[in-house]
């Protein structure tokens, strides 16, 4: 069965080349066009494998959504990408402290990407 | 100078007085004409003080006239600044909308583009899946035709001679159709590959593509940081195009200092609501971290 990953970004584009890249590698992609928009689609979702989310965001940023996700136990051990143009040190850290598995900065290189999140979620 | 003035004409009553006593105790007509004469010139010498006075007055300016005149570079003044606060709002709103269009622009082409490069692998992908789906279903057809020729052969066993050639002849020509068919198979099954490679250089040029159109989504994010400053700014040249009503120097300054306050705010709320997201040194593809 395919891995199912949230991927959540208010760039409509950015969407569609994260979830071009993560299809043709096989695994199901959820989109979500901010933090709140991501919350709502996997409500009732058992679990998704893996969630991939923009800091820079309206309604609900990245930071957010992952202390909201890390709140609830389904997704409290769930791998976190944050992928954002954000680069800063300063960002970096509230987001490991927020619950972050990873930090990618854009412009995102699909294969690299495909890479870490092979060796994130197997 | 009212003061020296008065002394002065003080001063040449009493030279007056003094001089018209002095003519009457010594009584001469020479004295009374020479004394007259004194008292003329200090008459004149008061004259020629007095005139002079006026003319220092009116080169200086009277000091209610100073008065209206600072009022006035007051008045003039402000009406500069809300002249200037309202074109510096309209050509702020005005680059404001432009920007605004340029990035929906720019992102409606990106959208398209990406969703038209996606269009073409994904039917490349599928044309390349359904000429290998065709290729397997002749193979299996070549494979049921075959064995249903040697079933046909094998029930021919038991009948006349006449009808066992005439099977061996049908025989002969399903078979000659069936090598054409083979052959066949295999330029469908060859072209199948071809396709499939095909498909998977189309996926890594759309893969190399994907990194170099997220540029699009940087430059998105610069504009609307820019166009988040000009409103802030836009706001500041509104309320100078709204005026004030100051009427003296220190209502002047006083105006001068708030406009110069809200701009503070202005700025600092639009760095606190976002900073600027885009600070890569170096905009090759992205570092990943896991922590």
């Amino acid at each position: 069965m395919a891995k199912i990953i949230l991927a959540v970004d208010d760039s409509t584009s950015i969407r569609q080349m994260v979830a071009f890249t993560l299809k043709s590698a096989g695994y199901t992609v959820i989109e979500a066009v901010d933090g709140q928009d991501g919350l709502d689609k996997i409500k009732g979702q058992a679990t998704v494998d893996l969630v991939l989310t923009d800091q820079n965001m309206p309604r609900m940023d990245g930071l957010t959504l992952i202390k909201t996700l890390r709140g609830q136990p389904q997704f409290s051990a769930t791998p976190i990408l944050m992928l954002t143009t954000e680069s800063s040190d300063e960002m970096k850290t509230q987001g490991r402290a927020a619950g972050a598995t990873g930090w990618i900065v854009k412009p995102f290189d699909p294969h690299k990407l495909l890479e870490v999140i092979k060796k994130v979620i197997g | 100078m009212k003061i020296f003035s008065r002394s002065a004409l003080i001063g040449s009553l009493a030279s007056g007085i003094l001089l018209a006593g002095h003519a009457l105790y010594f009584g001469t007509m020479e004295v009374v004409l020479a004394n007259a004469l004194v008292f003329m010139l200090i008459v004149a010498s008061w004259g020629y003080l007095l005139s002079q006075s006026d003319s220092s007055q009116k080169v200086r300016g009277h000091p209610d006239a100073a008065v209206s005149g600072d009022s006035l570079f007051i008045q003039e003044s402000s009406a500069f600044h809300v002249q200037l606060g309202n074109e510096m709002s309209d050509q702020l709103s005005s680059a404001h909308t432009e920007l605004g269009n340029t990035q929906a622009i720019l992102s409606d082409a990106i959208v398209k583009l990406v969703s038209n490069f996606i269009a073409i692998s994904d039917g490349v992908r599928e044309l390349s899946q359904q000429a290998g789906s065709f290729s397997k279903q002749v193979h299996q057809l070549i494979g049921d035709a075959s064995s249903m020729l040697k079933s046909s052969e094998r029930s021919a066993d038991g009948s006349t001679p006449n009808e066992t050639n005439s099977v061996a002849r049908s025989n002969k020509q399903v078979e000659a159709m069936m090598r054409e068919l083979i052959g066949f198979n295999e330029t469908v099954t060859q072209n199948a590959l071809e396709l499939n490679t095909i498909y998977a250089k189309v996926e890594q040029n759309v893969l190399v593509v994907i990194s170099t159109l997220q540029f699009q989504d940087m430059s998105s994010q610069l504009i609307e940081h820019a166009r988040m400053r000009m409103a802030a700014l836009k706001e500041i040249a509104k309320e100078m195009g709204r005026g004030g009503d100051s009427s003296s120097q220190r209502e002047y300054m006083e105006q001068i200092a708030a406009y110069n306050r809200l701009l503070q705010k202005h700025v600092a709320s639009a760095d606190r609501h976002k900073s600027n997201p885009v600070a890569q040194k170096d905009f090759g593809t992205g570092d990943i971290e896991l922590f």
